[in-house]
């Protein structure tokens, strides 16, 4: 016999009452558990929100980016690369430049590591006279493009782009801009002389609305020929490939690091139109994941808020309820309590029994409560107990603080019902009854 | 008055109530009794014989007196100390048993046990369980025993301690002619043993007791 065996039978004979304060601490401190588990839950749950969301933002912004490079290669070129002495204002009134360039340049970009130029398309323009037709045209010869090396993602195993702008022009072969074509007559098949030599027509371009739509497009080594420009080009094109808008303008400074005797024009119209785009999507994108975030924040504030009330209320109504189940307790076994004090048990000893039994009140409580709360807590948002996230919601300070604080808050709501106990007078009570 | 005497009460007074509405429960009340002494106080409901008996045994403190037992002052004893010597060496019978219902007969009757110190508690505890014709009961709860049963586990509880004393009030109230000579014998048989008892009751025999104080509001009748 000791002191413990009479509080488990005593728990034992009147387990109603020692349930009914076990499920009263369970439901307390579950409420409490619940309340920080959802809060918990809820954090995790913003964090992947908010995750997927920028995953999503990002995935939508490279989706974004590739239609607007397709669109823009569609688009054409939009960045010529001049000789450094080449008038602009000349070059808008001739139609074409008329200062030249080694051939080489298209190298030196092509290895030269540059980051924002793709499909490097080396020009030999010219406008000329048609002989044949008596048209003013632009001659145009080419190589057809050149890669990038630094951007080997768009080639191919060969090393060529694997989605070309445009294609090397074969010698004997022309292609005509739509509206030449039709002023002269031709369609794709025939034959032509352009200076006294024939050429096939492989192609007729669909009309473009710019000088394209009068231009003769045909080997460069053949404009080299027929104007003693041998090894020497007016102009190379390309795709810029900028994204931002503060990137807006680097490329010259990157083109001219790589070849200082050259100039930049870049199609500000069609880049501006890119960028703006681009930007749009983006602050559209920004913006919901803002509101996304809000909303979450706002919740959980508000979850907050309740928890902050909720809380103590709870835990202030689960002592008060301890502190009348023991005190009923008592009062129950006054006599018991009395004769206890006759045969000898000190003040502490009757303390120590309600009081020993309060702190197992407290700590099955704790183990239920914390069970039911998290559980709940985490089905509430959505977390089931064998997801990884399940996990992250168990705090270890937390199962301490309730071990803990469970027992303390029952004991110190059974404080002074216990006192009450030891202080029995036993003489009252058994002279009264 | 004799220096052997377990117990001794020396112009023990209680009062009860308010001043000017004050009743009096005792007054100047002194008795005594001696080992192997089988005392009876004997008088009416309300005349005082509870009172005495929970004064006597460090229950009730009295308003003027002393309470000696085995040369002891009780009330010299902090409230603390008086609960361990009250257990070891009085112990008391009451007319409602209070056993703890959610123990057993034999845990019962070993209860003090978890307060005390008490040498040998089961092999005691066991031998007044069969003194008291409880053999067959020991795993059974009070509430499965009958009245007179009831009272022998009461008592042998009083005894495990093997106090020098045994306060029985009205021990024999609740029960019929059969247990009442039961218990009755186990007193008497305790005290033959060395022990000294001081009973309560109203009832109207003397025979057979050491010595019959005759109690009435309060005052011992002569």
């Amino acid at each position: 016999m000791s002191i413990w065996s009479i509080i488990r039978k005593e728990i034992a004979h009147n387990r109603g009452n020692f349930v009914i304060g076990l499920l009263c601490i369970a439901v307390a401190l579950g409420l409490v558990v619940g309340s920080v588990t959802l809060l918990a839950a809820h954090d995790i749950n913003t964090e992947q929100v908010v995750d997927a969301k920028e995953r999503e933002t990002r995935e939508a912004m490279e989706a974004l980016e590739d239609d607007y490079r397709m669109m823009m290669r569609d688009m054409g070129y939009n960045v010529l690369v001049l000789s450094a002495d080449q008038s602009i204002d000349e070059l808008r009134m001739h139609g074409a430049p008329n200062t030249y360039m080694p051939v080489d340049y298209v190298e030196a970009l092509s290895t030269g590591g540059i980051e924002n130029l793709n499909h490097l398309f080396p020009v030999l323009q010219q406008r000329v006279t048609w002989p044949e037709k008596e048209r003013e045209i632009i001659l145009c010869g080419t190589m057809g493009q050149v890669p990038n090396f630094e951007k080997p993602q768009f080639l191919n195993d060969e090393g060529m782009y694997r989605n070309p702008i445009r294609e090397a022009i074969p010698a004997g072969a022309v292609e005509l801009g739509h509206d030449i074509a039709r002023a002269a007559g031709v369609a794709e098949g025939d034959v032509v002389t352009l200076f006294d030599e024939e050429f096939t027509v492989q192609r007729v371009h669909v009309r473009r609305g710019n000088e394209d739509d009068v231009t003769v497009w045909c080997d460069l080594a053949k404009v080299q020929e027929w104007f003693d420009l041998d090894g020497q080009i007016n102009g190379i094109l390309a795709l810029e490939c900028v994204c931002h808008f503060e990137e807006f303008g680097l490329v010259e400074q990157e083109v001219q690091e790589i070849l200082p005797a050259t100039q930049v024009m870049e199609f500000g119209t069609i880049m501006r139109a890119r960028l703006e785009a681009r930007a749009r999507a983006e602050q559209m994108h920004e913006t919901a994941l803002d509101q996304e975030i809000a909303y979450r924040g706002q919740l959980g504030e508000q979850r907050q808020g309740l928890v902050r009330i909720l809380v103590p209320v709870v835990l202030l109504g689960a002592a008060v309820w301890i502190f009348f189940l023991i005190l009923g307790n008592v009062k129950d076994r006054q006599g018991e309590i009395a004769v206890m004090r006759t045969v000898g048990f000190g003040e502490g000893k009757i303390m120590g029994i309600f009081l020993i039994k309060a702190a197992l009140m407290g700590v099955a409580g704790a183990v239920i409560g914390y069970l039911l709360g998290i559980t709940v807590g985490a089905a509430w948002e959505g977390i089931v107990f064998w997801s990884p996230e399940f996990g992250q919601l168990i705090n270890p300070a937390l199962i301490g603080l309730i071990m803990i604080g469970a027992p303390a808050l029952a004991i110190i709501a059974g404080w002074i019902p216990a006192m009450k106990a030891a202080q029995l007078d036993p003489a009252v009570i058994l002279r009264e009854e | 008055m004799t220096e052997n005497a377990v117990l001794r009460t020396e112009d023990l007074s209680k009062f009860y109530g308010r001043t000017g509405k004050q009743v009096t429960a005792l007054e100047n009340v002194s008795i005594q009794v001696e080992p192997t002494t089988f005392k009876v106080i004997r008088g009416p409901s309300g005349s005082g014989k509870s009172t005495l008996l929970l004064a006597a045994g460090g229950l009730l403190h009295p308003d003027a007196g002393r309470v000696l037992v085995r040369e002891e002052d009780l009330y010299a004893f902090s409230p603390g100390q008086r609960t361990v010597f009250r257990g070891q060496n009085i112990g008391f019978v009451f007319q409602q048993f209070y056993l703890v219902p959610y123990l057993s007969v034999l845990e019962n009757v070993k209860m003090p046990g978890v307060a005390l110190d008490i040498p040998d508690l089961d092999e005691r505890a066991a031998g007044l369980v069969e003194r008291f014709r409880l053999g067959h009961r020991v795993d059974h709860f009070p509430s499965e025993l009958s009245t007179g049963e009831r009272q022998r586990v009461a008592l042998a509880r009083a005894l495990v301690a093997e106090p020098g004393i045994l306060l029985a009030d009205e021990p024999t109230g609740n029960l019929d002619m059969e247990n009442e000579q039961i218990i009755v014998d186990c007193l008497r048989e305790y005290a033959r043993n060395g022990g000294a008892v001081l009973m309560a009751t109203h009832g109207l025999r003397t025979d057979g007791f050491d010595q019959v104080y005759q109690l009435k509001d309060g005052k011992l009748q002569e």
